[in-house]
């Protein structure tokens, strides 16, 4: 199972520099993103997030606590973190 | 981008925003009191205070949370918005300055206790009969127990041990996320009645997320607010192989409860104003995602440039949106880029390569038999276009210097006590930043002076028949290829006998001198001259007009004063459009060759030797239509061989100087008249007296450009004193 992990700090930054490995990761499996590291998380990576769930495999999130909070904020927690794909 | 640059653009955006609530205020003081006005000081201070909250500006962002509040009660209506109010306002708004200064490391953060306690006094005593006294309505406070408080609007918050707050983007997030520790939606489902609560959906957009402004962040505004997420909308996030990282797909459906206004809300996501779309009315549709332009170089070849780091794409709204009218329409009026100064100044700098290459090319041309062609002069009017164009996009609007002066009138009135109107037109006439950037002391001393000298105490203003208030006018304008600005004031005129005498006092001119009124009058700008009795911290020292000449010397332009006893004094500043080209006219003298600005240019002749006149052994004049004009050899003041000695084998270019009037300079022969790219020889070389920098050629040759003012003073003094000598 391919496995991408996370910086401390998920900014928009962030998310442009990971998604060339999540697109690459495509057809390979279902992906983990370990997001245990995560301590700041901004709308676009919250949104590639999302991407890599709805995205053909789907993914599985390992969150941190301020992933965890943070999507539960904004609404997403269902999207992320629970069961399969959303 | 850096967390500096964000910071930076925010600082940027500080200006913007003082400069906005200023206008807005003036306006109200002047009877404009309508929702658009008081609405633009409101959002001034508003953006301030986001910014300041998301970077940690503690002091600032709680001086600024208690300014708003007062704002917000008199958008509202219940604060009326009367005459010592408005004052209030501009003196919190001068506080507001020096707290951004503050928080820029430019000075102390300001004691705002007192002022922070009349604020809220006014909006209290105005706002006693309202039904909601409370500034913010902040539903529920206690529901985040667990929560680290947002940075609080308490005026102590100054002293709280979290000022030191990592000011960056980590900083802004790390709050984010102890924010969030110990909320949910859960928590709020005991208030799940639905009734009474109202829908709110926001989609931020691209620009949402970049410079710092993260969404994210604002949605918890929401929820301190009494906000409940309701929904988030993902339906538009596309596959990760579609994905666009800079495009907001998400959107969010907030619920709030009824004691939560509008305008609360709005305020929130006004930080980001047009960057995302936001409505409000119950089962209305999510707005719509905002995609992204096509790329330049594929389709579209009129697409803005790729975004760079340095960068700020202006907001662009989807046609197809139903956004709320006022965004749609304030994107349209803001279609602008923020752009790092250096990049410009190396296009500046390329122009200037362009101008000289292209005059290589004319005279590579003419020197191969080829004297005139179309495609010449096609590239000639296209390379002044780009220059025109390039100098255009430094050029600022003067105002951002005459917008400083009502503050430093307030200061005036209140160290001497004279009320003075103001009077501005022009203040969209633009000019090199670097200009404008460099106006703005002379300027305040020129405005300090008119004040303290100028304009008389009230009673004698009233015993001489005049307003007891005086007026200073400033006012800017275009004329030919320079920009006139001039500081005039209503008071009593500059008293020509007193400067006279002090002159002679101070030795700066002989006892028994005979001066004519416009000399007398550019005595004031002599090193160590002032005629204030006693010295004040506003002016006095005499230590401030040959400062402000010199500055304005120092940016190639000149300064002229006209005055009448009693009616008042003018001060007027001719400057040029830039600093880095101009308009010259290239001349033989010997085996040189020189640029005479053509600004300083009158008329140029070959006189007949009747018109010629010896006068002394050194110097000789002529007269041009009965006026006499001394005749400087240019040859001699730059040391050149070979050149014509008698006026009337040569040319005589008739000059205008600031200083010693008009000078008629010999040459051999005007070769040219173009456009000149000024180097500095300080930068270069050093400073040379007589010379005001050096150019390329089109041969390739470096000619010197002449200080006209400076040459024609330094060689009329030189020959009045050989004339002494021989005498």
């Amino acid at each position: 199972m391919p496995t991408i992990t996370l910086p401390s700090r998920c900014d928009r930054a962030a998310a442009e520099a990971v998604l060339p490995s999540m697109i690459a990761s495509l057809g390979s499996g279902p992906l983990q993103i370990d997001a245990r590291e995560c301590t700041q998380i901004g709308q676009a990576m919250l949104q590639l997030l999302v991407s890599a769930r709805r995205s053909q495999g789907g993914a599985t999130i390992l969150p941190s606590p301020v992933l965890q909070d943070i999507a539960r904020l904004a609404g997403l927690e269902a999207d992320l973190f629970d069961g399969g794909a959303a | 981008m850096t967390s500096e640059e964000i910071q930076a653009i925010f600082f940027a955006e500080c200006e913007e925003s003082l400069a906005a609530a200023e206008t807005g205020l003036a306006a109200c003081q002047q009877g404009t009191q309508d929702e658009d006005t008081v609405n633009a000081v409101f959002r001034g201070v508003h953006s301030i205070k986001g910014g300041a909250g998301a970077f940690g500006f503690i002091a600032l962002q709680a001086f600024t949370h208690t300014f708003e509040t007062l704002l917000s009660d008199v958008r509202d209506g219940t604060v009326p918005l009367t005459e010592p109010l408005i004052e209030l306002l501009l003196r919190a708004l001068d506080t507001l300055s020096d707290h951004v200064a503050a928080a820029q490391g430019a000075g102390e953060t300001p004691e705002d206790t007192a002022l922070l306690a009349e604020l809220t006094a006014a909006q209290a005593a105005n706002a006693g009969g309202a039904a909601a006294p409370a500034p913010e309505p902040k539903a529920k406070p206690a529901k985040s127990a667990k929560a680290k408080p947002a940075p609080e609007p308490a005026p102590e918050a100054q002293d709280a041990p979290d000022a030191e707050l990592d000011i960056d983007l980590d900083a802004m997030l790390d709050d984010l996320a102890g924010a969030m520790g110990g909320s949910s939606p859960e928590a709020d489902s005991e208030d799940d009645d639905a009734e009474g609560r109202w829908e709110m959906r926001v989609r931020p957009h691209a620009g949402a997320m970049r410079n710092g402004s993260e969404p994210v962040l604002m949605l918890r505004e929401a929820i301190e607010l009494g906000g409940r997420c309701e929904l988030c909308d993902i339906s538009e996030v596309p596959p990760l192989d579609k994905i666009d990282p800079e495009t907001g797909y998400l959107g969010w459906h907030f619920s709030f409860p009824a004691d939560v206004t509008e305008t609360a809300v709005r305020d929130i996501f006004d930080f980001i104003g047009d960057e995302c779309d936001l409505v409000i009315g119950r089962g209305l549709a999510m707005p719509p995602v905002q995609l992204p332009e096509p790329k330049p170089g594929n389709v579209a070849p009129a697409a803005p440039a790729p975004t760079s780091a340095a960068v700020q794409e202006p907001p662009r709204q989807a046609p197809s949106a139903a956004p709320p009218a006022a965004p749609a329409a304030a994107a349209a009026a803001n279609q602008t880029i923020r752009i790092e100064l250096g990049k410009l100044d190396r296009l500046i700098d390329a122009v200037g390569e362009l101008v000289i290459a292209q005059a290589m090319m004319a005279q590579r041309l003419v020197s191969e038999g080829v004297a005139a062609t179309e495609e010449l002069t096609i590239l000639e009017s296209l390379t002044r276009d780009i220059q025109e164009s390039a100098m255009s996009i430094r050029a600022q609007p003067i105002g951002s210097v005459f917008s400083r002066v009502p503050r430093i009138l307030r200061e005036l009135t209140q160290s001497t006590g004279k009320h003075v109107r103001l009077d501005v037109s022009g203040e969209s006439t633009e000019l090199d930043k670097t200009v404008i950037e460099r106006l703005g002391e002379p300027l305040t001393h020129l405005i300090r002076n008119a004040v303290d000298h100028g304009i008389e105490e009230s009673d004698q203003r009233v015993a001489a028949g005049k307003s007891p208030e005086g007026t200073l006018t400033l006012s800017a304008e275009h004329r030919s290829s320079r920009i006139v600005i001039r500081i005039a004031d209503d008071g009593r005129g500059i008293d020509r006998e007193r400067v006279l005498a002090k002159a002679i006092e101070k030795g700066l001119v002989p006892a028994d001198v005979q001066l004519s009124k416009e000399e007398i009058d550019q005595l004031i700008f002599a090193p160590g001259f002032s005629t204030a009795q006693t010295i004040s911290n506003i002016s006095g020292r005499g230590v401030g007009m040959d400062v402000v000449r010199q500055n304005v010397k120092d940016l190639g332009g000149r300064i002229t004063i006209e005055s009448e006893p009693g009616k008042g004094t003018a001060f007027i500043l001719t400057m040029p459009l830039t600093l880095a080209i101009s308009d010259g006219m290239v001349v033989n003298v010997g085996d040189q060759t020189l640029v005479i600005p053509l600004a300083n240019v009158v008329e140029s002749l070959r006189p007949d030797i009747e018109q010629v006149k010896g006068l002394g052994t050194q110097r000789a004049m002529i007269n041009v239509r009965g006026r006499f004009i001394p005749i400087i050899p240019l040859h001699a003041s730059v040391g050149a061989e070979g050149a014509t000695e008698a006026p009337d084998h040569g040319v005589l270019i008739v000059v205008e100087t600031e200083g010693a009037g008009r000078a008629a300079l010999l040459v051999d022969a005007i070769r040219d008249q173009r456009q000149v790219v000024i180097k500095s020889l300080d930068t270069h070389y050093r400073s040379v007296e007589g010379v005001a920098g050096a150019t390329i050629l089109g041969d390739g040759r470096v000619a010197l450009i002449i200080d006209v003012d400076g040459l024609v003073a330094r060689s009329l003094s030189a020959a009045a004193g050989q004339a002494q000598e021989a005498a």
